[in-house]
């Protein structure tokens, strides 16, 4: 997110199908770097498809989709410089929470005692501090979520995309979290 | 009915907490039924090791160490410690071939596995049927196959170890794929996708995530390609020559030449050393730790 006039995200006019049913009908949009959007509609419309679209997750049956510049049709997720909290959240089970967030850190190859630092002080933005050690069976669906957020901005991924991100929070924690998710939207921009 | 299935269990969230204690007349019911049959199984096995060390079963119960002496029976002199028991090559030879198979069976499962459980291809379900039909024809069939595949080059395999191998891994690796394919059914994709989205490529989320969720599916497909490699005697009673003797086919052999006393000893030793490395492969693959809950004095997070 560097301010620049090349756009984050570019749909032009992408299309997807699963069998006769289509997801995603040549949809076109522009997301600017900065810019926090919102996806609005009722369930079963292809919004958690246009997110997994820009993901990497699903294939475009039709269009383009360029992340800050570039076409990415055919690109693995792992090359696209995104991440994505998932709607299940998907903790690894088998790990700490310490350890889920710098996974991604140690994916790419971050040195272990660099990685940590950085994940504590992603935990410690979601206000996860005291958890590090707990496995994510051990914590409340809100708190699982926010280790899948630490998880995901810990990367400083160009685009990060939230799928239903606060369907599980309390009214209250709701609240605050999008106005953290404004914050940090302003502070990266 | 299934056919649309969703097994999902290890999803990270929402982990099931301790199982629900049972009510105290099904227990009994269960108890009843469950102690007896594990007597039943520990009286069989007492009478092995029992009749290893007398001198006739049945009839004469003399203690006596005559019979190990006779299968594993080792000399130490001047220049070492040779074998002379009668058994030792033949154990020494099932328990190489066997090592070998295990893993092969294992890794072989699990490959068929993960291409059964995520990948959609034309032809799948045939292949499903293919993988396990070498597991339902009688082992003597499957036996008499590998003879007349094997037995003109370029591929020259009878009388050697590797025939032996081949056809302890097609013929065990039925079991490994059912318990790769449950343990996958269980692990929800969506786990699998994060990984992919933190920018851990295909074999990087192998390795740290599916892997360790797939242990109890590893530990059963190296245990039963252990044991029925070490104990199978269909499928490799044509397999075996005077170079490749296997175990269960000198036990055969010692006990249709009347000779029980050293058949007995040397089924006693094979139930030990299986014993032995089961609980050797349970603690190199170790548990897959996914929750505390059981475990005394800890308490769960709530908010």
């Amino acid at each position: 997110m560097n301010g620049t006039t090349t756009p984050a995200v570019e749909f032009v006019a992408v299309s997807k199908r699963y069998g006769a049913a289509t997801a995603v009908d040549e949809v076109s949009f522009t997301i600017k770097s900065g810019d926090m959007v919102t996806l609005l509609g009722p369930s079963g419309r292809g919004k958690t498809t246009t997110l997994r679209l820009i993901a990497g997750l699903e294939r475009l049956d039709a269009g383009a989709i360029r992340i800050n510049g570039v076409d990415v049709i055919g690109r693995p997720p792992t090359e696209r410089d995104v991440s994505m909290v998932l709607q299940s959240y998907a903790p690894f089970p088998h790990m700490t929470v310490l350890r889920n967030v710098a996974y991604g850190l140690r994916a790419g190859c971050m040195p272990r005692a660099e990685a940590e630092t950085a994940a504590r002080e992603a935990l410690a933005l979601v206000g996860l501090g005291g958890f590090k050690e707990r496995l994510p069976s051990e914590l409340s669906g809100g708190q699982q979520q926010r280790v899948a957020v630490a998880r995901a901005i810990v990367l400083r991924p160009a685009v990060l995309l939230f799928d239903e991100p606060l369907s599980n929070l309390a009214p209250n924690c709701a609240a605050m979290c999008a106005k953290r998710f404004a914050t940090c939207s302003d502070s990266w921009a | 009915m299934l056919i649309g299935k969703a097994f999902t269990t290890i999803s990270g969230k929402g982990q099931a907490g301790q199982a629900t204690a049972l009510p105290t007349v099904t227990r009994i019911g269960i108890l009843a039924i469950g102690l007896p049959w594990a007597a039943l199984t520990l009286v069989i096995y007492g009478m092995i090791l029992f009749g290893g060390l007398v001198e006739t079963w049945g009839l004469n119960h003399a203690f006596t160490l005559r019979h190990y002496a006779d299968a594993f029976g080792v000399a130490v002199d001047g220049r070492g410690m040779t074998l002379t028991g009668q058994a030792w090559d033949s154990l020494l030879i099932t328990l190489r071939l066997a090592l070998i198979a295990a893993p092969l069976t294992a890794l072989v499962g699990l490959i068929v596995a993960y291409l059964l459980e995520r990948q959609r291809f034309a032809g799948r379900a045939a292949f499903a049927v293919g993988t396990l039909i070498a597991g339902a024809v009688p082992g003597t069939v499957l036996g008499i196959a590998y003879i007349l595949a094997f037995s003109n080059p370029p591929l020259e395999l009878v009388q050697t170890g590797a025939i032996v191998v081949l056809s302890f891994v097609v013929r065990n690796m039925g079991p490994g794929v059912r318990a790769g394919a449950a343990g996958l059914a269980q692990i929800d994709r969506s786990l699998e996708e994060a990984s992919l989205t933190l920018r851990a490529g295909t074999f990087a989320t192998f390795r740290h995530v599916v892997l360790p969720l797939l242990r109890p599916a590893i530990i059963a497909g190296l245990v039963y390609g252990f044991v029925t490699a070490m104990t199978t005697v269909s499928a490799v009673i044509f397999l075996v020559s005077p170079g490749i003797m296997l175990s269960t086919v000198y036990i055969v052999n010692l006990a249709e030449a009347g000779t029980y006393g050293i058949a007995i000893a040397y089924s006693s030793v094979l139930i030990v050393l299986m014993l032995t490395v089961i609980l050797g492969i349970e603690l190199a693959v170790g548990e897959r730790r996914i929750g505390r809950r059981d475990l005394a004095g800890t308490v769960g997070a709530a908010t």
